[in-house]
């Protein structure tokens, strides 16, 4: 006859029950011993594993500078270009920023001969770059001889400031800001030059026909510091 | 990206193999009730399982590729089908091999708790309390060890004078069960009782997605179900001394081997027992992937198969002898081809000698097949013969209802997969993992 509640076929009387009990007993124990190791052995590891780790990083500068000329004749549209050595990309953890001074003095001698307007424009090339970051000056135009400065970032999110970061390991940082790629390629800059004759000259004596530019290349690399 | 693979290669193997097993189970007239509805259930805990492993394989591949929020979408496909996996573990445990449910009121009441915690599941996830305690997380643990470790020490355990091969094959089949449950738990007993990282911060959830109190629920699942396998493989050890060995404790021996290896490997890294995701060692990966995710992928399929066709819960006539013999060679080519992808991805062996290993192994596995498939069918091992009849409770259901499990399952996936775009659409999962700060 069948009993309706199999416990009690289970620990019937007539049914051997020390196996049964001694196999519940040390589940029962291995159980609490469980619980006892997770809640006050273990606790506050197992609390903290996730806790994140914070970093700091800092980034020490070098830069190679590359300085260039070049005579640009009236209404004339140059295209000068430069490149970052291998060696700088194989000593240095990345190419930072890219900044670009060019100046240029008018140099016809003729007395109240005004400066030359002279624009520079950073070309989108095909080099790894933020071109589109909201601080970069790819362009600029100038009549009065002074010095235009552009600026591009290089390497995404760099700025040359500090860092504090949180999570992760030392390693993972230092690979964050480790990559090769961003700035490898050659970069172009065009260079335009128009002639401003100087008020009320009518001779053509007293007119220059052209002006020579003078390009300095800063190419800012980085070594990532974690700590 | 091994780990993804294999379980696509799971999934495939699970849904074939259960899909073939359930059409062959539905034909099967001669099933006793408890049987007949622990075979449907087995067979579409494979089905459902499937789509679990290609729900994690896609939920892997969009996490790795930081793309989109359609992570949700799988990751609650993958747990919607956990909760029938579980849901489907209780099942068995409660009817077979031994039913502890024993009249027909008791197994409504049963199966509507068991269904009702499914859905209730389900309305938690909807709402926005995923994982969360109320889940019950480790659940499945929890049954599969007390419901099938009681009748394994009973059977067992049972006196001499009335121990049988029927006592001695529904322990095995209670053994079996345990192994395909908690086989990878059991890889990592020494952590618990060494009290080692790897184990204790086991943390499937990811940081601060799960509480603690949801990683204690589970892990605790996980200690109750190595205490059961350890006092398995101490009395077959026991058992095997006394001169009444079981091939159960060749089965399970090997998990617990494997869990002293383990021990060494997982101590030398700080991953927990679960590697998951980026960041891993390469030999913790290794590991991983040839203990964890291959007993997942291939070794429970292979324990399923064994059990539909070792306990007799397939009619093997003319009629359907061939199709048992495709899910068998299904079974043998899929397992080894895909053992054989993950030597050449550790070893990288030419391709062409690999191509002829597969062609010799399979060769030789279908030629073993042969064999062994009609040892097996031919020779079913009974659980009835000289066992109590008031262990076998007889109930009169009609089969039809035993087939509209099928249409519930069914209906449930259909259920499943919306409540996951319902998810994935309110990005509920996202919000929650800022909230918790995860």
């Amino acid at each position: 006859m069948t009993e309706n509640n199999i416990l009690k076929d289970f620990f019937s009387k007539d049914e051997p029950r020390n196996g049964m009990t001694i196999f519940l007993t040390f589940l029962v124990a291995v159980v609490i011993y469980h619980a006892s190791v997770f809640w006050f052995v273990l606790k506050d590891d197992i609390q903290s594993q996730f806790d994140l780790e914070n970093y700091t990083i800092d980034f020490e500068e070098n830069s190679f500078v590359y300085e260039d000329s070049r005579v640009v004749n009236d209404d004339e549209r140059v295209t000068l270009e430069f490149s970052a050595p291998n060696e700088m990309f194989e000593s240095h953890n990345g190419f930072g920023i890219l900044f670009v001074d060019i100046s240029y003095d008018e140099t016809s001698g003729e007395l109240q001969d005004r400066c030359d307007t002279v624009s520079v424009d950073l070309t989108p090339t095909g080099v790894s770059a933020v071109w589109g970051h909201e601080n970069n000056v790819l362009s600029a135009m100038n009549s009065d001889c002074e010095t235009m400065s552009l600026v591009l970032y290089v390497f995404p999110n760099y700025n040359g400031t500090s860092l504090s970061v949180a999570g992760n390991d030392k390693q993972f940082w230092v690979n964050e800001w480790m990559d090769s790629s961003h700035g490898q390629g050659v970069f172009e800059l065009d260079v335009e030059v128009s002639v401003n004759n100087p008020p009320g000259s009518v001779l053509p004596t007293v007119s220059d026909s052209g002006e020579e530019v003078n390009v300095s290349w800063n190419a800012v690399f980085f070594d990532a510091i974690v700590e | 990206m091994e780990e993804t693979n294999l379980l696509f290669i799971g999934a495939i193997l699970s849904i074939a193999l259960g899909g073939l097993s359930l059409r062959l189970v539905r034909r099967n007239e001669n099933l006793a009730w408890n049987e007949a509805i622990a075979a449907h259930i087995l067979c579409l805990m494979f089905i459902t399982k499937g789509i679990q492993n290609a729900a994690t394989g896609y939920f892997n591949e969009e996490v790795l590729s930081t793309d989109g929020l359609v992570w949700q979408f799988w990751l609650e496909i993958a747990f919607a089908m956990d909760y029938i996996f579980a849901a489907s573990i209780c099942s068995i445990a409660l009817l077979y091999p031994v039913p502890f449910l024993r009249n027909i009121k008791q197994v409504k009441i049963g199966f509507s708790i068991i269904a009702g915690f499914i859905v209730f599941r389900l309305i938690l996830d909807v709402v926005g309390l995923n994982f969360t305690a109320l889940h019950i997380p480790g659940f499945v643990y929890y049954s599969s060890s007390l419901l099938w470790g009681t009748v394994y020490i009973k059977f067992r355990l049972a006196p001499r004078e009335k121990r049988t091969d029927a006592t001695r094959n529904i322990a095995l089949l209670a053994g079996l069960f345990l192994t395909l449950v908690l086989g990878h738990v059991w890889m990592w007993w020494p952590g618990l009782i060494l009290q080692s990282e790897y184990f204790f911060f086991i943390d499937l959830g990811g940081g601060s997605f799960t509480s603690t109190l949801w990683d204690f629920m589970w892990t605790s699942g996980y200690s109750i179900g190595i205490a059961a396998g350890l006092a398995i493989v101490s009395i077959e050890v026991y058992q095997a001394i006394k001169g009444d060995p079981n091939k159960l404790l060749y089965i399970i021996a090997p998990y617990f081997a494997l869990g002293l290896i383990g021990y060494s490997i997982y101590s030398t890294g700080s991953d927990t027992g679960f590697v998951l995701g980026e960041g891993k060692g390469e030999v913790l990966e290794l590991w991983s992937i040839f203990t964890t995710n291959l007993h997942f992928t291939i070794a429970r399929p292979i324990i399923a198969m064994y059990i539909l066709l070792k306990f007799g819960l397939f009619d093997i006539n003319e009629k359907t002898k061939p199709m048992a013999k495709i899910m068998s060679i299904i079974l043998i080519v899929v397992a080894t081809s895909a053992i054989l992808e993950l030597i050449q991805s550790v070893i990288p062996i030419n391709q062409m000698i690999t191509a002829a290993l597969l062609g010799i192994i399979i060769a030789f596995g279908i030629g073993w097949e042969e064999k062994s498939f009609h040892t097996l069918v031919s020779n079913p091992a009974d659980l009835r013969k000289g066992v109590d009849k008031k262990w076998f409770p007889e109930i009169d259901i009609p089969r039809k209802y035993i087939h509209r499990i099928d249409w519930a399952c069914l209906i449930y996936c259909l259920v499943a997969l919306l409540v996951s775009f319902i998810i994935w659409q309110m990005d509920i999962l996202v919000n929650i993992a800022i909230e918790r700060g995860a």
